[in-house]
């Protein structure tokens, strides 16, 4: 899989440029650096589901601003082109506010589509002491939707079951 | 379609494997982890954009 930071680019309002072929960075107004992208995750299937990962490494303050919200989803409307796809979605848990994040890209997430077109499914497991927040995101026309939902409900039995 | 773990340990290393994924894309776009190191990590999605 490879993402076009040109294609991209016709539609966000911040420029992106393309750091690997699964990962793009913009600078928004005030100055924050922005790094979102895309890995191969083989947890679910061998092939066809990509992490999502957005970070903000200057350490400037954050300020409301729309146009990095409108630049992830350009990134994200690269990304599910193909209707192939599935997105998973794991909150860092490095700080403790994972369910924060996790509201706040659901609300992200929320405002960007309607629900006729993508599946948002939360997930949640707790492991080790930690909880673990995220979500899977799926095209409602990909080939294999209704088996993978089933599958999915099967598979988070099976994390909480064994991972208890 | 889903993957099946038969053992409580293969569905373990599989979801903290998931888990650390983010450091594995914090070192690419870092540039910190060679394609030696990512191809022995098993990472076979990411490629350096110079």
């Amino acid at each position: 899989m490879e993402l076009s930071a040109h294609s991209i680019n016709s539609k966000a309002p911040y420029k992106v440029s393309q750091s690997t072929n699964l990962s793009f960075t913009f600078t928004t107004d005030n100055g924050n650096v922005y790094e979102v992208g895309f890995l191969l995750d083989e947890m679910l299937l061998p092939d066809g589901v990509y992490q999502f990962f957005i970070m903000e490494n200057s350490g400037n303050p954050m300020t409301k601003d729309d146009k990095i919200m409108m630049t992830i989803v350009a990134i994200m409307e690269e990304f599910f082109l193909n209707r192939d796809v599935v997105l998973d979605y794991i909150c860092d848990t490095s700080d403790s506010k994972q369910s924060l994040r996790f509201r706040l890209f659901r609300k992200w997430f929320a405002n960007y589509h309607n629900n006729t077109i993508f599946t948002f499914r939360p997930l949640s497991i707790e492991y080790d002491s930690i909880s673990y927040y995220g979500a899977v995101i799926l095209r409602k026309d990909h080939p294999m939707y209704d088996q993978f939902m089933i599958e999915l409900e099967a598979f988070e039995h099976e994390l909480a079951d064994k991972l208890r | 379609m889903i993957k099946k773990y038969q053992k409580k340990s293969e569905l373990e290393a599989a979801f903290k494997k998931s888990v650390n994924l983010r450091f594995v894309w914090e070192d690419a776009v870092a540039k910190n982890i060679s394609k030696e190191e990512m191809n022995r990590r098993g990472i076979k999605s990411v490629y350096m954009v110079d």
